[in-house]
């Protein structure tokens, strides 16, 4: 692969829920280390092709090509091995459960000795963990902190950092800073903006078109399912994007 | 009282409750009225404190921790058990004509088990693969497995049953009743499979946010059907020490067990919406619930009395849960 071949590229891609099309034809794509915003009203398909992409709902037609390859996603673990990680709008933690153990579920590390047995080694994945967080610059009072004592920034902040240490790619943000307030959603912003610098690709679904701005370099406006437009961020300003998710602006 | 009296009354009160909230979450909250039961009725009977009251008290409490410990898990999986009483009549029945053929005890005992195991699979299936919620599938094998017990037995009961049999639920190891050393290595077991292990661990993922653990990767429905089998295959266990301690098995055993068991589950901290599970604190409510039963005995109350206990404390129970979660999903 080069620095031209897109990592995740989407072809055609039509998803039918029996009689009605969800997401009908729509093609683009993300190169390595680009940060893409994905935009459209409420209905208009974004939640349905992050599905796709992550394997939640596989495509009725079209294809999906990583890293100029083409790829076939039966389930979430299968774009996962593809090193595409979904960072959903619940955020998918385990309130109950510690930092720690939200970073490694479902990928624990197991004591050499306790294997058959799959005990868990507590202690390195606190480690790991904590060693992350600060590595990718979150702060938070300890590994072992309960998700529920949280803010809404930190739990958004883990989610995402979940994805970064488990070697992801290319990252899918659905909605990350809907539930935040400024001083958080300005704080996440930051954090996505390390991980873009750091080389890994971003498609951030969103209708906070301030934060689309700042952060993305290319814009997919889709509109009753279909791709409506494509915009480079540098040549629109916000009022243009809003009218294109709403109004009659089109752009190729 | 004015209007502005009663607010600035129902703002104090507030602000006790919020004072007192942490308190609440931190400490398992069955700890306090069990010493202070014990205190208590010590103070009440000097027969309370001694060790051969004391070892009847965790005899008669061994049977209820060793089925709370599968119904720990099934709760924390967000599922419920109501069929365990029915489960344990049913699984008893069945083994007392193997152990009447002459069957050796090891066959009985895994007799009981696959009994047990196999109603277990049944709950799972009907709550995983049919989607049916537990409360009302479990509800469904609670009436089938008596009905079940029922037309087998026929207005019939075992009773007598060989003394080596017999000594396994009567019998005394090193001054301690049997019933209670299996109660302490299921208890121990349970604690360590739930705070140390990947399964336990997924149990409380799938209690706490199914979703987030499908996602995850986690099988989230093999996780609780295994759940179920577990706590069904611990109902026979129960239901083979139990027939041997009241040597008989009667279609009626095990009638009402199922309040019982999530009184105890719920009382000793493991949330009814799932995510969290205490084992130590299912032991320890066991132990309360059982401590309570025999103190009312030793004042001479009626058994309706114990069952009035045990319906206020699932109320208060869930009520301090309900109360500990509020604002605070995770119960914490």
């Amino acid at each position: 692969m080069n620095a031209t071949t897109p990592i995740l590229e989407l072809k055609e891609i039509t998803k039918h829920f029996g009689a009605i099309k969800a997401v009908d034809g729509v093609s683009f794509s993300i190169m390595p280390g680009e940060c893409v915003g994905l935009v459209g009203d409420n209905g208009a398909g974004k939640s349905t092709i992050v599905k796709v992409i992550s394997g939640y709902h596989p495509q009725t037609s079209g294809r999906l090509l990583i890293r100029g390859k083409e790829a076939t996603f039966a389930s979430p673990s299968d774009s996962r091995k593809h090193k595409i990680e979904t960072v959903y709008q619940n955020l998918a933690l385990v309130e109950q459960l510690g930092v720690s153990a939200n970073f490694f579920l479902g990928r624990e590390i197991h004591t050499g000795w306790g294997r058959t047995i799959r005990y868990l080694d507590r202690k390195a994945m606190r480690q790991k963990a904590a060693e992350e967080l600060q590595r990718i610059g979150i702060s938070i009072q300890s590994a072992d902190a309960t998700v529920s004592d949280l803010s809404g920034g930190q739990r958004q902040s883990i989610a995402i950092a979940r994805s970064i240490f488990w070697g992801s790619e290319c990252l899918i943000l659905d909605e990350p800073t809907a539930a935040l307030g400024v001083n958080e959603t300005n704080a996440v912003a930051e954090l996505i903006q390390r991980v873009v610098k750091s080389g890994v690709s971003v498609l951030i679904v969103s209708h906070d078109i301030d934060l689309i701005t700042k952060l993305c370099s290319r814009i997919v406006v889709l509109r009753q399912g279909k791709l409506w437009s494509k915009l480079k961020t540098s040549e629109v300003s916000a009022a243009d994007i809003v009218h294109h998710i709403t109004g009659t602006a089109r752009a190729a | 009282m004015t209007e502005n009296a009663n607010s600035n009354m129902s703002h104090q009160r507030k602000g006790i409750l919020d004072s007192a909230k942490p308190a609440l979450r931190n400490v398992n909250t069955v700890v306090f009225p069990t010493v202070l039961c014990v205190i208590l009725l010590s103070l009440f009977s000097d027969k309370f404190l001694t060790v051969e009251n004391q070892l009847n008290i965790l005899r008669s409490a061994a049977v209820a921790m060793i089925v709370g410990v599968g119904q720990v898990f099934v709760i924390s999986a967000r599922q419920i058990d109501l069929s365990v009483g029915s489960v344990m009549g049913l699984t008893a029945c069945l083994t007392g004509f193997l152990v009447f053929d002459g069957y050796p005890l090891i066959l009985c005992f895994a007799f009981a088990v696959a009994v047990g195991a196999a109603l277990g699979l049944c709950n799972g299936l009907i709550v995983g693969f049919l989607k049916v919620p537990a409360l009302l599938g479990t509800l469904g094998m609670l009436v089938l497995a008596r009905g079940v017990v029922q037309e087998v037995m026929y207005g019939t009961y075992h009773v007598r049953f060989p003394a080596n049999f017999v000594v396994l639920g009567q019998g005394n190891t090193l001054g301690v009743p049997n019933l209670v050393w299996v109660a302490a290595v299921v208890v121990i077991a349970g604690h360590f499979v739930l705070t140390r292990l990947e399964y336990g661990r997924y149990i409380l993922a799938i209690g706490g946010n199914p979703e987030a653990a499908r996602i995850a990767g986690i099988k989230v429905r093999r996780y609780i059907i295994i759940a179920f089998v577990v706590q069904a295959a611990l109902v026979a266990l129960a239901a083979f020490l139990l027939m041997g301690r009241m040597n008989s098995a009667h279609p009626t055993l095990g009638q009402g067990l199922e309040l019982h068991i999530i009184a105890g589950v719920i009382l000793g901290g493991t949330s009814l919406f799932g995510g969290i599970g205490r084992v130590w604190g299912m032991a320890i409510a066991m132990y309360l619930i059982a401590v309570l039963e025999n103190g009312l005995l030793l004042a001479g109350a009626s058994f309706f009395w114990q069952q009035i206990l045990l319906g206020l404390l699932l109320i208060l129970s869930v009520a301090i849960q309900v109360y500990r979660t509020r604002g605070n999903p995770a119960g914490q």
